[in-house]
């Protein structure tokens, strides 16, 4: 593959955390909350 | 005739991927118009100079001046150089002529330009029948065509080729090289090859570079490369070489049997060094008749005709591998040899190499 | 075997699904279509069990569904086996016809969102490093892996008025009343797209992984600018992976009830809720069915409109292939 520019393989990168993030963010919060005896409540 | 103009300079270029170093400070002056090859065996860098000349990598190190203007960091959709591509690359989802319209339209010409250019270029390809068909349809050689003619329509300054023929039978082959050739003198684009056949670049190069291990060993006209080359390494790539090991003195190299090859020995060479003699298998005579410097006897172990000519191995006590000796039709006729057959070698000291082993 | 009701074998049942996906595919297409001379040989033995299962699974209980869709709903509840047109007469109704359309608006935008997000991944997952590219891709489908029910619960905790986004708002300073995120077709929207993208990265990322690299580098080489080139080259093809994922995303999205019952708070919001809530609330069983065979309908035509696309693509996508491996 031709070398991309660094603004692009930012770019790149940038596309692949925020999937992440956006795919992982609801189950780590749902996982944190489920050592909260309060459950929903938190808080 | 004047001087002709550098088009292309590669001003001690190098590239790294990682540890490995692919080209390693290569300096080289493309001329304007002409046909210029880049040989090596692979992995030499020759695709990584292609490469970087065309936009797809950025040297580490030194420039490469295309009109005196630095274009080592300029992207590859804003230089005026357009590379044909080693799998032709063609999009297949676009008929012939979208194909070659293709990069017209990117420069935003009028349609009626784009049509009268690209039906030029279709013609002179012989591509008219085909404008219609998508590249799954066209055989191998028409691929090919497109792939040229797609570049070609450009008018880039400078026309990267990446192994054109590799894909291409042997026969298809032989022709193209010549099409290819015309092609050049044609359109008047700087062309630049890359290969590593280099039976390919003797044929259509003006001028040729061969590289080993991302250095440049020899840069200049086939004729000179093969008749003088550089080196061991590039004696041995370039055409065929019988080489005869042995030692340095001042005449000539003095074999492992103790026999003396004449020849010029190179001013680096001191006596006694380790050195190799070398004569190309055309220039060496069967059955001499007249004085030459360097004789002995061998015999005959195989034969291979090839039409034009007859390919001799003959064992000598000068090698451990067998001498190539190419003798014409002709003289095969006047004496006849056979397998098993004593035969009287000999050849002058002008037409004797000398490299360091 | 598949053999028709008057027992001849139905030859096109065991043929390929994309029967433009190879050169051998193509030139049967060139000469009769799907419908080749049908060949007996020991593959059709082997599909025997996933046949029966299907037929006795799928193909009776939608059957019996239909079958239910032409009687009448009996007076208390329960079915009056007589035979009636009236209830696909009322799927047309103004009220449930435009349940239907605001279904399709909701999927039609969950899909919209997911493929773009979903492509992008892909896309940046294709350009990573060789090495990398399966990792990405395992942490990219792994959250497809756990329970529809919990992943989507995760968005109550993030959206409900005192939940995770409204904290992290005050946090930065906010004191207005609480946004309200969940029980909106935004948050209906959300959930599909979060639980279906998973699948339109993996769909995208085949024909985008084996997109001949040189394809992209000619464009640029001839004078295109990177966007131009993902216009021109790329995206036209992979429209298969585009394809797939969207159908994927929209017909798992139109018939879905739990989604909108969980994030829309509303009864009727979508065309999943209404059917549930006439087989199980209004007991109104023939209505139900004929709802739900509606809503199959549409999914056909969409499944339908995919294979026309992947077919007219599948013979470029064959072509970059083939020079990618040239």
């Amino acid at each position: 593959m031709a070398e991309r520019s660094p603004a692009t393989r930012r770019t790149l990168w940038l596309a692949l955390v925020l999937v992440f993030a956006f795919l992982y963010i609801p189950i780590a919060v749902l996982v944190a909350l489920s050592f909260n005896e309060g459950g929903l409540a938190f808080r | 005739m004047s001087e002709p103009r550098t088009l292309l300079a590669i001003d001690h270029v190098s590239k790294k991927f990682g540890q490995v170093t692919a080209v390693d400070g290569i300096s080289l002056d493309i001329r304007e118009n002409e046909f210029f090859a880049l040989l090596g065996p692979s992995g030499c860098g020759k695709t990584t100079l292609l490469r970087m000349l065309a936009g797809f990598e950025t040297p580490n190190d030194g420039r490469i001046l295309l009109d005196g203007h630095d274009i080592a960091r300029t992207p590859p959709n804003k230089r005026p150089v357009n590379l044909m591509f080693q799998s032709y690359a063609l999009f297949p989802h676009m008929s012939v002529r979208a194909n070659v319209s293709y990069g017209l339209e990117m420069e935003r010409l009028p349609a009626a330009e784009i049509r009268s250019r690209v039906d030029a270029i279709l013609a002179t390809t012989e591509l008219v029948p085909f404008a219609d068909r998508k590249p799954e349809q066209l055989s191998g050689g028409q691929k090919q065509r497109v792939a040229l003619a797609r570049a070609l329509v450009k008018r880039p300054r400078l026309l990267l080729l990446d192994e054109p023929l590799g894909a291409l039978d042997k026969k298809l082959r032989g022709a193209m090289q010549l099409e290819l050739k015309r092609l050049q003198h044609e359109v008047g684009i700087t062309f630049v090859i890359v290969t590593h056949d280099q039976e390919e670049s003797l044929v259509m190069a003006d001028r040729m570079a061969v590289l080993k291990d991302g250095k440049l060993l020899q840069c200049d006209t086939p004729h000179a490369i093969y008749e003088h080359p550089a080196d061991r390494f590039v004696a041995d790539f370039i055409g065929v070489m019988n080489f005869v090991p042995g030692k340095a003195s001042s005449d000539g190299v003095v074999a492992v049997n103790g026999a003396r090859i004449a020849g010029k020995v190179p001013a680096a060479l001191s006596p006694g060094a380790p050195a190799v003699a070398s004569v190309r298998p055309e220039r060496i005579r069967l059955f001499p008749s007249g004085e030459t410097a360097n004789r002995t006897t061998g015999t005959v172990e195989a034969l291979a005709y090839h039409g034009l000519d007859l390919q001799l191995h003959v064992r000598t006590p000068l090698s451990p591998k067998p001498f190539l000796v190419r003798v014409t039709a002709d003289a095969a006729d006047r004496r006849p040899v056979a397998s098993g057959d004593q035969v009287e070698l000999g050849w002058d000291a002008a037409d004797v190499r000398i490299f360091e082993e | 075997m598949v053999r028709a009701a008057d027992g001849k074998p139905i030859a096109w049942l065991s043929e390929r699904r994309t029967p433009g996906a190879t050169p051998e595919g193509r030139a049967r297409q060139g000469r009769g279509g799907y419908f080749v001379k049908y060949q007996p040989s020991r593959s059709s033995l082997l599909m025997a069990p996933a046949l029966v299962w299907l037929t006795a699974l799928m193909v009776v209980p939608c059957a019996l569904v239909l079958a239910l869709a032409f009687f009448r709903r009996g007076i208390y509840g329960g079915i009056d086996y007589t035979f009636t047109l009236e209830n696909f007469g009322l799927v047309f109704d103004p009220l449930y016809a435009g349940i239907f359309l605001n279904s399709a608006r909701i999927a039609g935008t969950a899909t919209l969102i997911a493929v773009v997000i979903g492509y992008a991944a892909a896309y940046a997952i294709a350009a990573a490093p060789r090495r990398w590219q399966p990792v990405f891709l395992f942490f990219a489908v792994l959250p497809f892996w756990s329970n529809y029910l919990i992943r989507t619960y995760a968005w109550i905790v993030l959206l409900n008025r005192e939940g995770l986004i409204t904290q992290l708002l005050r946090w930065f300073g906010y004191t207005g009343e609480p946004p309200s995120m969940l029980y909106t077709e935004g948050a209906v929207i959300a959930g599909l797209v979060y639980n279906y993208l998973p699948f339109v990265i993996l769909a995208c990322y085949a024909p985008l992984s084996r997109l001949n690299p040189e394809l992209a580098e000619a464009s640029r080489d001839l004078g295109a600018s990177a966007a131009t080139t993902l216009r021109r080259v790329i995206l036209p093809l992979t429209v298969p992976g585009i394809a797939a994922g969207a159908v994927f995303v929209f017909v798992l999205s139109i018939g879905n009830f739990v989604t909108p019952a969980l994030l829309g708070g509303g009864r009727f919001q979508m065309i999943g809720n209404l059917v549930y809530d006439q087989f199980l609330t209004a007991n109104d069983w023939p209505f139900g069915a004929a709802l739900a065979m509606a809503l199959i309908a549409i999914m056909l035509l969409v499944l339908m409109a995919q294979a026309l696309a992947t077919d007219r693509a599948a013979g470029r996508a064959a072509e970059a292939r083939g020079q990618a491996d040239g």
